[in-house]
């Protein structure tokens, strides 16, 4: 290659990386009205309807009216009014552990039970819909979706200069397709606190929610900042907006009635959690709503399930825990079973150590829940599976009996009844040898 | 005399891989093989597929037709069973809207199956004779609030070339469909079905799957499940009666 093509090649290389910096930059939301052609109608329109129906063929709706209701209520205080005859707000939640919620161009927007689990009050909902509704009234998927064309487009001019580059971009892009560049959530943030402001709620929610988000209690996402990176920081964005609401005075939060709506989904989704095999999120969630509601059997119970799923685990602060750690934490859950690492774990002191701990404090949970309720019977479920891992058989078979007394038709008599059936071998074979000795 | 030995090796070798032993597309216990753990009663969720039309640019996701190829992949994989003798339960998403009890449990079995289709496309599916996959609890009580012995997943993945990118690289549909069934009572995944790697493309394309979808997934789902055994009814070990165990340990319980 000669000096002056190489020129040539470098040049042309920064031309398209400054041009792609302003397309990636300028990207702002429009609040009037947008028409659409007819192709980004199909993508952005359509496909939301599409969508909606996708969600109810995989029976992800959640469909609980009073929580629906909620959603909705609060979402309609706070909408502006649509700019295009193709939006319509509406609200609805999914069926979904995970904490999240998400906005599409038609107007639809879904709150996640798992992140409806995790508010405290009407006030942080409100400051979850009023994000996202501006991700609606801004056309942030018009905008993307156009901003996206372009960088595709630039993509490849890059990538044919610079060969490897452009791919890497490529990439890029592919992780925005399912968010908004940072400019736009950074938009969406700033205008949620405008929109609180004027409205009845504690805009000082606004950074909560945030805070809430950043809580990693598995310790399984690696905080790495990318230059890509779809969504500005967690703490950086309740950094910016604690400032943001400052001066805002303190409005509506009503927990109380916001609780006594979700205190159903906030316990399935601690089950879901359970059973999802994230136990410390699980024991978070269970042991803040047994504070708060101390003479509830059933959230007790949820306690000593969340130590159990706990098992050989160790317990850990989160800000100890290095990116490196957070990616094999992660890297176990995909390539190993669960039975392979809880395994693995007992194979240390450690997690024998722990393993012993945690069933104690599942065990004092339970014990406080059967104190509370004598005739709460998930509770001697619990301690029979405490008892079967401690190695203690006829514990545990008197605790399914005790179960089974108390819930007869329960929905998992099959199961206690299918490790009684292996508990009784074991008693029989007890008995067997015990007269061998006798003799 | 060197060349012609060579391109006879080849052609052996390509030969071999195309006519790969039928048992290539499953992975089954040795329990399920032998007829132990094999279901006479299987209860499918409602299956999935997906449906990804590859243009020059990009790729989209069609939803719509996604919905009803699952419909075609539902019919499919209930006909290769009953083809066998299985008594077949597939349920519809309006079946399971409709019963708030069974969404719940319908939803948290296919959390559960999907965390561990994941690690059984990673890992080898080979691992599934070694009883590596344990769906747990949840999976035993949806079988037995369906009342059937397993519980059947399928699940359709096609990617599918627009005339224009069909015309610049030559390659049509990429398909892949897995069914697993996974027992209600070891709760593991007994048997899992995927169509052996060479017959997983084929250069018809998104027009072609659009213009005949029930041919293309049955052809798909006859090939996938053309190794699936006849139902063993007889085979099938039936446990005492719940109360008798219940008693029996009561009585161990008193001494």
């Amino acid at each position: 290659m000669t000096r002056k093509s190489l020129c040539a090649a470098i040049s042309a290389a920064l031309l398209a990386l400054a041009l792609l910096q302003t397309m990636v930059a300028g990207a702002q939301g429009i609040y009037a009205p947008v028409q659409l052609k007819a192709k980004e109608y199909q993508s952005l329109i359509d496909t939301s309807r599409q969508l909606h129906g996708y969600f109810d063929q995989r029976s992800l709706l959640f469909t609980d009216p009073r929580v629906v209701e909620l959603v909705a209520g609060v979402g309609r205080g706070l909408t502006p009014a649509p700019t295009d005859d193709y939006m319509q707000y509406r609200f609805f939640v999914l069926r979904d552990p995970s904490p999240n919620a998400f906005a599409l161009p038609n107007g639809d927007i879904y709150v996640h039970t798992g992140m409806l689990a995790r508010l405290a009050d009407t006030a942080q909902l409100a400051a979850v819909l009023g994000h996202e509704l501006n991700h609606v009234a801004g056309h942030h998927g018009v905008v993307d979706m156009r901003a996206n064309n372009k960088k595709i487009i630039a993509g490849m001019v890059l990538g044919g200069v610079l060969g490897g580059v452009g791919s890497v971009i490529g990439i890029g892009l592919v992780a925005s397709m399912y968010g908004f560049s940072r400019e736009l959530e950074q938009e969406a943030d700033d205008r949620a606190v405008g929109i609180l402001k004027a409205s009845p709620y504690d805009a000082h929610a606004i950074p909560e929610i945030y805070e809430l988000l950043a809580k990693d209690y598995e310790g399984e996402r690696p905080r790495v900042s990318t230059i890509w990176s779809t969504h500005p920081q967690l703490e950086a964005r309740a950094l910016r907006t604690r400032g943001q609401v400052a001066d805002a005075p303190v409005g509506r939060r009503d927990a109380e009635a916001f609780d006594d709506v979700v205190l159903s989904l906030r316990t399935m989704t601690i089950k879901d959690y359970i059973q999802d095999d994230y136990p410390r999120t699980a024991i978070a969630l269970a042991e803040d709503l047994s504070r708060r509601y101390p003479a509830e059997p059933e959230l007790l119970t949820l306690v000593g399930d969340a130590w159990s799923a706990m098992g050989a685990r160790a317990e850990f602060d989160e800000g100890d825990l290095s990116n490196g750690q957070k990616r094999r934490n992660a890297n176990q859950r995909v390539f190993k079973t669960r039975q392979e690492r809880e395994r693995a774990l007992l194979q240390t002191s450690e997690g024998k150590a722990a393993l012993a701990e945690h069933l104690s404090k599942a065990q004092e949970a339970y014990m406080r829940t059967t104190a509370l309720a004598a005739d709460f019977a998930p509770a001697y479920r619990g301690l029979g599976e405490v008892a079967e891992r401690l190695g203690e058989p006829r514990a545990a078979a008197q605790a399914y009996v005790d179960y089974l007394q108390r819930a007869p038709d329960a929905d998992d008599k099959t199961v206690i009844v299918q490790r009684l059936r292996a508990l009784r071998d074991v008693l029989k074979n007890q008995e067997t040898r015990d007269v061998a000795t006798a003799r | 005399m060197l060349r012609p030995l060579v391109s006879a090796l080849l052609a052996a070798g390509v030969a071999a891989l195309l006519m790969q032993p039928a048992s290539a597309g499953m992975h089954a216990t040795k329990e399920f093989e032998a007829g132990d753990t094999r279901p006479r009663t299987v209860a499918f969720l409602p299956p999935h597929a997906t449906l990804i039309k590859r243009k020059v640019i990009k790729a989209e996701e069609q939803i719509e037709e996604g919905a009803e190829l699952s419909k075609f992949l539902a019919a499919s994989v209930k006909n290769e069973f009953a083809k066998q003798g299985y008594e077949v339960r597939m349920l519809t998403p309006d079946e399971v809207n409709a019963n708030r009890e069974l969404q719940e449990l319908v939803l948290d079995a296919d959390r559960r199956y999907i965390e561990l289709l994941n690690q059984v496309r990673l890992k080898l599916p080979r691992q599934i004779a070694a009883r590596r996959y344990q769906a747990g609890d949840e999976m035993r009580v949806l079988a037995t609030k369906l009342g059937v012995d397993a519980i059947g997943f399928a699940d359709l993945v096609m990617i599918a070339s627009a005339p224009g990118a069909l015309f610049l690289s030559g390659s049509g549909t990429q398909q892949m469909l897995t069914v697993s069934v996974i027992d209600g009572q070891t709760a593991t995944i007994e048997a899992y079905f995927v169509p052996p790697a060479l017959r997983r493309g084929a250069f018809t394309g998104y027009e072609a799957v659009i213009a005949d979808p029930a041919g293309k997934i049955g052809d798909m789902a006859g090939l996938t499940l053309r190794d699936l055994p006849p139902a063993a009814a007889t085979a099938r070990a039936k446990p005492d009666n719940d109360n008798d165990v219940v008693s029996d340990v009561e009585s161990l319980l008193k001494k």
